[in-house]
């Protein structure tokens, strides 16, 4: 036996602490076809009925005025919910707002029953509900429970067991009967016409009724409890303190991200480097064990390292979300990120890819808004993160004498410029996304302000699996799968690179010890990534790089920091170069291939500099882009403007200081 | 005086709301004219402006809560 539920409410009701009570780990995230707004649904059993839980983002009402609100419209309006249980979660607080959507949820002449929520804090403030009498004025099941203290669970489990027969309630908001016993379509065309005036008449009337039901089945005693949040309020949103307060958290996040994130992160690279090296050995040698080590390996490599950072940045946002802050930093931030077409949640994000733009852009999730999200997610990787700071330095101790200026290193002045140059860009990119993306929507004048709360840690957790799970299954796939192509692109070559290790055996002149550099110089310079890397030139000459950095900026495509290691690989150096100074001077020997002149001078490096901070060189990125807009218009469309930009900067550079 | 620029902490009354599509959403929250409400703060450069009505607290765009004439209300 199977039995279909579906979650519906307001915002904060606790619509996502009760899945997460009901489901448990059974859940399942995604998107909506084609929108950047998120899916949830869950599975379970209560004795032998299996379950599907679905939960719909929540809404303020039936009146869509956003993305999320159309797509629950839609929902109720076109999926077939005849055998299903529409299970509307209440908040006891605010049984007043909650029962407005209820009631025109509840017209829509589905199987409904009202589940309310918040019972111990409804306790706390001296609210009475009086659930058999509430039930007799609804004429549907009413039941009072409270996810935080887990009560209440038993009784919803024998609601979704009752086959609830349909009952409207006596209240007629159309014009005439026909329409009332069509309502689902008289709101459709409500919100085709957008009839304002139908729509003030509906809600009046409705909150009229409201008044009545509630009447003689909610009591409350005033309380003498403070209202905690009103004083802290006091504080966060102080115009000035306020902003101090939330700028001392991001940094605290800023900080756990990129620093607590590097032990976890170190022991993986160490524990991946032992495994790969351990299955080189243990493989006979060969194609296959050069595979299974350097591409298999290395690509799942590529995805656990991510693991640490995205679970440190879901948990503080977790906690921001839980305690209820997160509404105030929109309050804060709203007016500034507006104007670039951004949200006041965006600001977590964008710190976030400081250290990574692929946990960043996931957590760009929270954000209600569609244009908000997906303009947030598609400035995101211009800001500089740590993967470009090997590549940042190692240039800029070639191109930038050690000297100071007014007290300060040219060089640190330098990398300080190119983190400014990506915050500047980021505003500027966004700015324009918000002139270019269209939507019917104004953005949200109304942004409820939920209570304070202590968090609830279950709560958190499961968002840090969740978001978790979802990047290894979803996007690891494909970093996985573009590392494997990567690595046979580098270990297949022409004739040359099949003789590498003849020719070196044979030539006397190579002292034994530098056999193996030579071999691997080879073959670098004539595998098929090579190959790739010289058809190119034409297309990177004008930005000032020879055939071997193409080899390095495409070899890059798999993550900007490689840039280094392979451009050592391919000039004949030692691999496991640790000093950035030490690596420099090889860089700063080179000559170019074409011109015969230093590979490395001022235009070519700040040329190679821009390159990297606009260009989006990191299928991880792409991958998680893919994977959040369900898009590949958009990610399509972030892959070209950023490495267009890349390429246009890159080549004023050039040719202005050549 | 319009909201945005009403004093924080005080309880007002709403009187009039200019604009229609404000009017409408701010019924769908039981608003009226005439309802009471608490302004609780206002963020600074033409940020949000937030109020309270009955247990409901929820924050306006500057542009919305211009649009909204409100009196104290003692
Ligand atoms: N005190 C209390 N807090 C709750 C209860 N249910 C949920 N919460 C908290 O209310 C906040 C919003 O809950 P959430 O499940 O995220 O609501 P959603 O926005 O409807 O999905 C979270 O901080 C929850 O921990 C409850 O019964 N009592």
């Amino acid at each position: 036996m199977n039995k279909k539920v579906v979650l519906v409410g307001n915002q904060n009701v606790g619509k996502t602490s009760l899945f997460n009570l009901l489901s448990g780990a059974n859940q399942k995230t995604g998107n909506y076809p084609g929108v950047t707004v998120s899916k949830k649904s869950g599975s379970f059993k209560i004795d032998h009925l299996s379950i599907e839980l679905i939960d719909l983002p929540g809404i303020a009402n039936l009146n869509p005025t956003s993305l999320d609100e159309e797509l629950v419209l839609n929902y109720l309006l076109t999926e077939d919910l005849s055998d299903a249980l529409v299970l509307f979660v209440a908040s006891a607080i605010d049984l007043k707002n909650s029962l407005y959507l209820f009631s025109q949820v509840k017209d829509l002449g589905f199987s409904t029953a009202l589940a309310i929520n918040f019972e111990d804090q409804a306790v706390k403030k001296g609210i009475k509900i009086d659930t058999e009498k509430l039930s007799e004025n609804l004429k549907c099941p009413v039941i009072l429970f409270s996810a935080r203290k887990n009560s209440g669970i038993k009784k919803i489990h024998e609601l979704i067991k009752q086959d609830i027969p349909v009952k409207k309630l006596p209240v007629n908001y159309t014009k005439s009967e026909d329409q009332w016993e069509n309502y689902q379509s008289f709101i459709k065309e409500l919100n085709e016409t957008n009839d304002k005036k139908l729509k003030r008449q509906e809600a009046i009337l409705r909150h009229q009724a409201i008044e009545k039901w509630l009447k003689n089945a909610v009591t409350i005693s005033k309380s003498d409890a403070t209202d905690i949040t009103s004083s802290l309020d006091k504080l966060f949103l102080h115009p000035f303190f306020g902003y101090v307060i939330f700028a001392t958290i991001l940094l605290l996040i800023f900080q756990s991200v990129f620093w607590i994130a590097s032990f976890p992160m170190d022991w993986i690279d160490l524990g991946m480097g032992n495994l790969i090296e351990m299955s080189r050995e243990a493989l006979p040698k060969g194609m296959l064990s050069d595979l299974i080590s350097d591409g298999l390996l290395t690509g799942i490599a590529g995805v656990v390292i991510f693991i640490p950072q995205i679970a440190i940045l879901f948990f503080f946002f977790g906690l921001l979300e839980e305690t209820g802050y997160m509404s105030r930093a929109v309050f804060l931030m709203d007016k500034v990120m507006e104007k670039v077409g951004m949200n006041g949640k965006s600001v977590v994000p964008l710190i976030s890819s400081f250290a990574c733009a692929v946990p960043s852009i996931m957590a760009t999730r929270t954000i209600a808004n569609q244009k908000e999200r997906l303009i947030t997610i598609l400035v995101a990787p211009l800001i500089t993160c740590s993967a470009r700071i090997p590549v940042y330095t190692v240039i800029i101790y070639v191109i930038i004498p050690e000297e100071s200026f007014l007290g300060f290193g040219l060089q640190g002045l330098m990398l300080f410029a190119m983190y400014l140059l990506g915050v500047i860009t980021t505003f500027i990119a966004a700015w324009v996304f918000k002139k270019i993306i269209k939507t019917k929507y104004k953005k949200f004048f109304i942004i409820p302000m939920p209570d304070y709360l202590v968090p609830n840690f279950k709560n958190i957790g499961y968002n840090v699996w969740n978001n978790t799970k979802s990047f290894v299954l979803n996007a690891g796939k494909i970093i996985v799968a573009v590392t494997i192509i990567i690595f046979l692109l580098q270990s297949y070559g022409n004739q040359r690179y099949q003789q590498a290790e003849q020719i070196v055996l044979t030539d006397n002149s190579i002292p034994d010890e530098q056999k193996e550099r030579a071999i691997n110089k080879i073959k670098s310079e004539n595998s098929y990534l090579a190959a790739i890397g010289q058809t190119i030139e034409p297309v990177i000459r004008p930005l000032g790089y020879d055939w071997k950095m193409g080899i390095g900026v495409l070899a890059s495509i798999a993550a900007r920091e490689v840039f280094v290691g392979t451009m050592l690989v391919v000039y004949g150096s030692e691999e496991d170069l640790e000093d950035e100074k030490y690596i420099s001077q090889i860089f700063a020997k080179q000559t170019h291939a074409r011109t015969g002149k230093k590979a490395y001078n001022f235009a070519t490096g700040l040329s190679l500099l821009l390159f990297y901070a606009f260009s989006l060189q990191c299928m991880s990125t792409i991958a998680v882009t893919y994977k959040e807009t369900q898009s590949l218009k958009w990610t399509a469309i972030q892959f070209i403007y950023m490495t267009g930009l890349a390429y246009i900067a890159a080549l004023i550079a050039y040719q202005l200081l050549k | 005086m319009n909201l945005s620029k009403q004093v924080i902490g005080k309880r007002l009354k709403i009187t009039s709301i200019t604009n229609e599509e404000v009017t409408t959403r701010l019924s769908e929250l039981g608003m009226f004219e005439g309802a009471i409400i608490k302004k609780l703060n206002q963020a600074p450069f033409s940020g949000p402006t937030l109020i309270q009505y009955n247990e409901f607290k929820l924050a306006l765009r500057f542009d919305e809560a211009s649009q909204i004439s409100t009196e104290i209300y003692e």
